[in-house]
C-alpha cells in the first residue's frame, strides 16, 4: 500500500515505508483524531445516545444562524481588505524599487510578530469612543468625528490588518513568481502600464489572489483574539466567541459545543477546498522556471511618496500599536487619569512567578513546536508525495486542515479527545505542544513543500549517480536547500506558538501557564498596565529568538 | 547492501524517552485518609500534615485578603492560590474532574448558580459536619451542606469621579435606559462573569425594570467587560464613566489610587453570594477542610468584617430578612433555566 507512486524517485529513502507510516501516524494523531472525536462527539448526547439533535438544535437556533452570517459576512469583509491591501503592499514591495523598500516589508510583516491579542488590544486603547487616544486627539483639535472601534467596522479593520502578513507574504509570492516574459512582450507592443497590469497581471494572478483571499476570509472567520478583545464587549455575536463562552460556561450539554466546533470545522473545510482548487500546489522537485518580472525604479516625486507611504505603513501598523502599549505599561489609569509614569509594571511582570512561568514556557513551547513541526512536515511532504492513490492528496490535506481551524475547535477538541488517556499525557504542556503543532502544522508543511520545489531532480540523480547515499544525499544535498524556507517556517511558527491564546486559554492551568495564556488573563482582568509590560517583554522574547533564525532563512536557494 | 536510515535513531529515542516520562509521571500519589475530626485542633494537625492546599478561586480583592490572613497565620501549611476569573477557574475544575485529574483542593466562583450541579454530579465533598458550620446562619449555607458562602458583596455604581460631577451620576438603575447613556455605561458580560448573570435577575424581578428595561438597556450599547476587574479597570481609565459593579472592587480601585466613587441605586441592591467548596477528590482534604473551617470562624469573619463589604457572613437570618439585599436563590434553579435566561439576556443586549 505505501510503494512508491514513482519507483525511480531518487530521494524516497529505504525504509521509506515505516517512516511513511510513523509520520502518517503522528499528523492522524495530532490533527485528524481530535478532529474526528469532536465531530463525533456532535452526534452523541450527554448520556452517549447517538442523536442528530445536536446539530438540529445548532442550525434551527436564529441566535446561531445570525451568528454564522455575521462571521461570514465580516471576515469576508475583512478578508477582501486585507487581500486588497497585502496585494498592493506586495506589488510595491516585488514591482518597484525604491530606498524605502525594506520599510515597507517590516511594516507588513512586523505585526506578526507580537500578539494579535496584544495588537487588537491596543487598537482599543487608541480607538475606544470614550477615552481612546485618537478621539482624544480628535476632541482637543474641535472636530466632531468620533472613531469607534467597538463595532463591525471598527473590528473589521482591525482583523484586516492583523491578517495583513499572511496576505503579504502570500502576495509577493505569487507576484515574484509571475512570468514576467508576457508583460515584456506587452511592453515591446506598446501597451501602457495600466493595460499591462489590467490585461496580463491580474488576470495572471487572479486565481492566486482569489486563494489567497479566501486563507484570509478562513484566518478572520477565527480570528478569537480580536472577536475577543473587540467584538465581545461590543456584543458581535461571533461563532468563536458563541464556542468559547458555551466551553467556559459548562451549561451547554458537550455534545451541542461540539456541534458548534463542528461548525467552524466545516467552515474551515469548505473554504479551503475551494482555496485548494484555486491554488494547485506546484508538483515536487521541479524548479521553478518563469523569467521574473522587472522591477520598476522609482524616482523624485514617486520614489518620495513611495517611502513616504512606506513610513506611513510602519507607523500606522507597528509602531503606533507597539508604542501605545508601551506608553500604557508606565501609568496605572492611562497617561489622561494622572499619576506618575514608572516602570512598576515590569517589576510586577518580573515578580510574579506565573507570568515569568508564561514567558519561560512558551519559549520552550515555541521553540520545541517549531523544531517538531519542521521534523514532522519535512517528512509529511515527502510521505505525500510517495503514498499512492488518494492517500497522498489526504494527507496533504490533513496537513493543511487546521489552517482553517480555530484554536478554540483545536483545544475543546483535545480536551474531549485526550479525556481518557493517562495522566501524563494529559499534562497541560503535553497537550500545549501538541494541540500547537496541530495549529502550526501547515505553515512548516507549506514552507517545506517550497523548498522541495527548489530541489531539482536533476542533482539527486547525479549525487546518486556518484554514490551518495541516502544519508548523503539528505545532509549535502536536500537539508541545504530545503533550510532556508524551513528555518523561514520554523520562525513563523514559533511565533504563533508562543503568543498563541485560543489554546492556551483551554489547556492552561496553575503552574502550566503561557504567554498567551497570561496576556488573555490580565486582558480580561483589566491589567492594560501590566499587559503593557508583558507586551514589551514578549516583543523582545521573540526578537532573540527569531532573529538568528530569520537571518538562517534570508539564504535563498534556487 | 544494507542501508542505515539516519533519521530513525533520533526518533526512537524521542518515543522511547516520551515512554519512560510518561510512565515517570503517570503515577499520581494517593490522597492521605480524611481525619473526621471533631474538634478545629484536630483538623490543624491533621492539615500540617498534608502540609499544602490548592485553592481555586476569584481575583477579588476581598480573596487577596485571605490569602494573606491565611499564609500569615499558617505559614506551615502551603496555600497555593490560583486567582482567576470565576468562570475559568470553574471550567478548569471541571475539565480536570473529568479528566480524574485531582488538583483543586478548595473552589469558590462567581457563577455560584453552578455548584448545585457540582454537588449533583459528584464533585463537592460536604462539609455540614465541620466544627464551626453549625455557628452559620442559614442564609449562608447550602441546605444540602457542600457549600457555604464567605463573603457577600454589594452591587451597586461605579463613575468616574474625573469625568461626572456627583450631581450627574445617576441615582437609579432606570435612568442608565435613558439614550443620554448610550454608550457610556460598563457592565459585566453574563456569559463570561460571576456577577454579570444574577444582576439581570434582579433586574428581571424589579416591578419599575423588568426585561423591557433590559432591552432598552441594551440599545444603548453598554459595553460588556470579561470580568470585574476589566470593567474596573474601564471606569478608572475612564473608557465608560460609569460601572455596574460591586462594592469589594470599587472599594479596591479606590484604594489604588483610581478616582472612582460607588453608590446603591434606589431600587435596591443584588448581594452577590461567594460559595467555597471542597472538592470530593481534593488531593489534601484535610487541608481543605481545616481551610474552610477557618474560613466559617468568627475570629476569620470579624477580621474580614473589617474589610466592610456586603453584609457581615455573621448576620443573623431576621437581619438579613431586613437587610433589603436581594438574593438569588441558586437551589430553586436549574442549568438549564440558567442557559436560557443567559440566551434570552444575551439577545436583548445585542444592540
Amino acid at each position: 500500500m505505501l510503494r512508491r507512486r514513482d519507483s525511480a524517485d531518487p530521494v524516497a529513502p529505504e525504509g521509506g515505508s515505516a517512516l511513511t507510516l510513523l509520520v502518517t501516524f503522528a499528523v492522524a494523531l495530532v490533527v485528524a483524531y481530535p478532529a474526528c472525536v469532536l465531530l463525533l462527539r456532535s452526534f452523541f448526547d450527554d448520556a452517549g445516545h447517538l442523536t442528530v439533535r445536536n446539530w438540529w438544535h445548532l442550525l434551527s437556533s436564529t441566535a446561531v444562524q445570525l451568528d454564522l452570517a455575521r462571521t461570514v459576512a465580516m471576515a469576508a469583509c475583512a478578508a477582501l481588505l486585507g487581500t486588497f491591501v497585502g496585494l498592493a503592499m506586495a506589488a510595491m514591495s516585488v514591482r518597484t524599487d525604491f530606498a524605502g523598500r525594506w520599510l515597507l516589508r517590516i511594516a507588513a510583516i512586523g505585526p506578526a510578530i507580537t500578539s494579535q491579542t496584544l495588537t487588537a488590544t491596543a487598537w482599543v486603547i487608541i480607538a475606544d469612543p470614550g477615552n481612546g487616544w485618537l478621539n482624544s486627539a480628535l476632541r482637543m483639535a474641535g472636530l466632531g468625528i468620533t472613531a469607534d472601534v467597538f463595532t463591525p467596522a471598527g473590528l473589521t479593520l482591525v482583523m484586516a490588518l492583523l491578517c495583513l502578513p499572511v496576505a503579504f507574504l502570500i502576495g509577493e509570492s505569487l507576484l515574484s513568481t509571475a512570468d514576467g516574459s508576457r508583460e515584456e512582450s506587452a511592453r515591446i507592443c506598446g501597451a501602457g502600464r495600466g493595460r499591462v497590469w489590467f490585461r496580463i497581471v491580474l488576470p495572471l494572478i487572479a486565481p492566486g489572489a482569489a486563494a489567497l483571499f479566501l486563507v484570509c476570509f478562513a484566518q478572520c472567520a477565527i480570528m478569537f483574539s480580536a472577536h475577543a478583545a473587540i467584538g465581545m464587549p461590543a456584543s458581535i455575536g461571533l461563532l468563536t466567541t458563541r464556542l468559547y463562552t458555551e466551553s467556559v460556561l459548562g451549561l451547554v450539554p458537550k455534545g451541542q459545543v461540539a456541534a458548534t466546533g463542528g461548525l467552524l470545522v466545516v467552515l474551515a473545510v469548505v473554504a479551503l477546498s475551494i482555496q485548494y482548487k484555486l491554488a494547485k500546489p506546484s508538483s515536487t522537485y521541479a524548479a521553478a522556471r518563469v523569467n521574473p518580472p522587472a522591477r520598476r525604479r522609482l524616482r523624485g516625486f514617486e520614489a518620495c511618496l513611495a517611502t513616504g507611504a512606506a513610513f506611513a505603513a510602519l507607523g500606522l501598523l507597528l509602531v503606533l500599536p507597539i508604542a501605545t502599549l508601551g506608553v500604557r505599561s508606565l501609568w496605572p489609569f492611562g497617561p489622561w487619569m494622572g499619576g506618575t509614569p514608572s516602570l512598576e509594571a515590569y517589576a510586577r511582570v518580573l515578580g510574579e512567578p506565573a507570568l515569568l512561568r508564561g514567558l519561560a514556557y512558551s519559549t520552550c513551547i515555541g521553540a520545541g513546536v517549531a523544531l517538531l513541526t519542521a521534523c514532522v512536515a519535512f517528512y509529511a511532504v515527502r510521505a505525500s508525495a510517495l503514498l499512492r492513490h488518494r492517500m497522498g492528496p489526504a494527507l496533504h490535506g490533513i496537513s493543511v486542515l487546521p489552517l482553517g481551524l480555530s484554536g478554540l475547535v483545536i483545544g475543546s477538541a483535545y480536551l474531549i479527545a485526550f479525556a481518557g488517556f493517562p495522566a501524563s499525557l494529559q499534562d497541560p504542556l503535553v497537550l500545549l505542544v501538541f494541540a500547537l503543532t496541530a495549529r502550526e502544522l501547515p505553515v512548516a508543511y507549506k514552507a517545506s513543500e517550497l523548498g522541495f520545489a527548489a530541489v531539482h531532480r536533476d542533482l539527486v540523480l547525479q549525487a546518486r549517480v556518484c554514490g551518495a547515499g541516502v544519508g548523503l544525499l539528505s545532509r549535502r544535498i536536500v537539508l541545504p536547500l530545503v533550510k532556508p524556507t524551513l528555518a523561514g517556517g520554523m520562525v513563523v511558527v514559533f511565533l504563533a506558538a508562543f503568543r498563541e491564546i485560543e489554546i492556551s486559554s483551554l489547556l492552561s492551568s496553575l503552574h502550566r501557564e503561557s504567554f498567551g495564556y497570561n496576556v488573555f488573563s490580565l486582558l480580561q482582568g483589566g491589567r492594560y498596565q501590566d499587559l503593557g509590560a508583558m507586551a514589551i517583554l514578549g516583543l523582545c522574547v521573540c526578537l532573540i529568538v527569531t532573529l538568528p533564525l530569520g537571518w538562517l532563512a534570508r539564504r535563498r536557494s534556487f | 547492501m544494507k542501508r542505515r536510515n539516519l533519521c530513525k535513531l533520533p526518533l526512537a529515542a524521542v518515543v522511547t524517552g516520551g515512554a519512560a516520562w510518561g510512565l515517570a509521571t503517570g503515577a499520581v500519589a494517593a490522597p492521605s485518609p480524611r481525619v473526621e475530626a471533631a474538634s478545629d485542633a484536630d483538623l490543624l494537625a491533621a492539615a500540617r500534615k498534608e502540609g499544602a492546599l490548592t485553592w481555586y478561586g476569584v481575583d477579588l480583592p476581598y480573596n487577596q485578603v485571605i490569602v494573606e490572613l491565611f499564609k500569615a497565620r499558617h505559614p506551615e501549611i502551603k496555600l497555593e492560590a490560583w486567582l482567576s476569573g470565576g468562570l475559568q477557574v470553574a471550567q478548569k475544575f471541571v475539565a480536570q474532574k473529568e479528566a480524574r485529574q485531582d488538583v483543586a483542593d478548595c473552589l469558590t466562583a462567581g457563577v455560584a448558580e453552578l455548584f448545585p450541579e457540582y454537588r449533583r454530579r459528584g464533585f463537592l465533598a460536604p462539609i455540614g459536619m465541620l466544627p464551626n458550620a453549625a455557628a452559620l446562619p442559614p442564609w449562608t449555607r447550602d441546605p444540602n451542606d457542600c457549600y457555604f458562602f464567605y463573603g457577600s458583596f454589594k452591587v451597586g455604581i461605579i463613575f468616574n469621579e474625573r469625568l461626572l460631577r456627583p450631581d450627574e451620576v445617576p441615582t437609579s438603575y432606570r435612568e442608565l435606559a435613558d439614550p443620554k447613556w448610550a454608550g457610556r455605561v460598563a457592565i459585566v458580560d453574563p456569559s463570561t462573569g460571576g456577577f454579570g448573570l444574577p444582576f439581570f435577575r434582579f433586574v428581571a424581578a424589579q416591578p419599575s425594570l423588568g426585561p423591557g428595561w433590559i432591552k432598552s438597556f441594551g440599545s444603548n450599547r453598554p459595553l460588556l467587560s470579561f470580568r470585574a476587574s476589566q470593567l474596573t479597570e474601564a471606569v478608572a481609565t475612564g473608557m465608560r464613566p460609569i460601572g455596574l459593579l460591586r462594592d469589594t472592587e470599587a472599594q479596591g480601585a479606590k484604594a489604588r489610587g483610581a478616582p472612582v466613587g460607588f453608590r446603591i441605586a434606589k431600587e435596591g441592591f443584588l448581594l452577590h453570594l461567594m460559595p467555597i467548596a471542597i472538592s470530593s477528590t481534593a488531593p489534601h482534604p484535610n487541608a481543605a477542610r481545616y481551610f474552610v473551617n477557618w474560613l466559617m470562624s468568627a475570629n476569620t469573619q470579624k477580621y474580614l468584617e473589617q474589610q466592610g463589604v456586603g453584609l457581615p457572613t455573621r448576620t443573623s437570618q431576621k437581619d438579613f430578612m431586613s437587610s433589603g439585599a436581594w438574593v438569588l436563590d441558586i437551589e430553586s434553579i436549574s442549568a438549564a433555566d440558567t442557559r436560557d435566561f443567559l440566551a434570552t439576556v444575551t439577545q436583548s443586549l445585542k444592540p
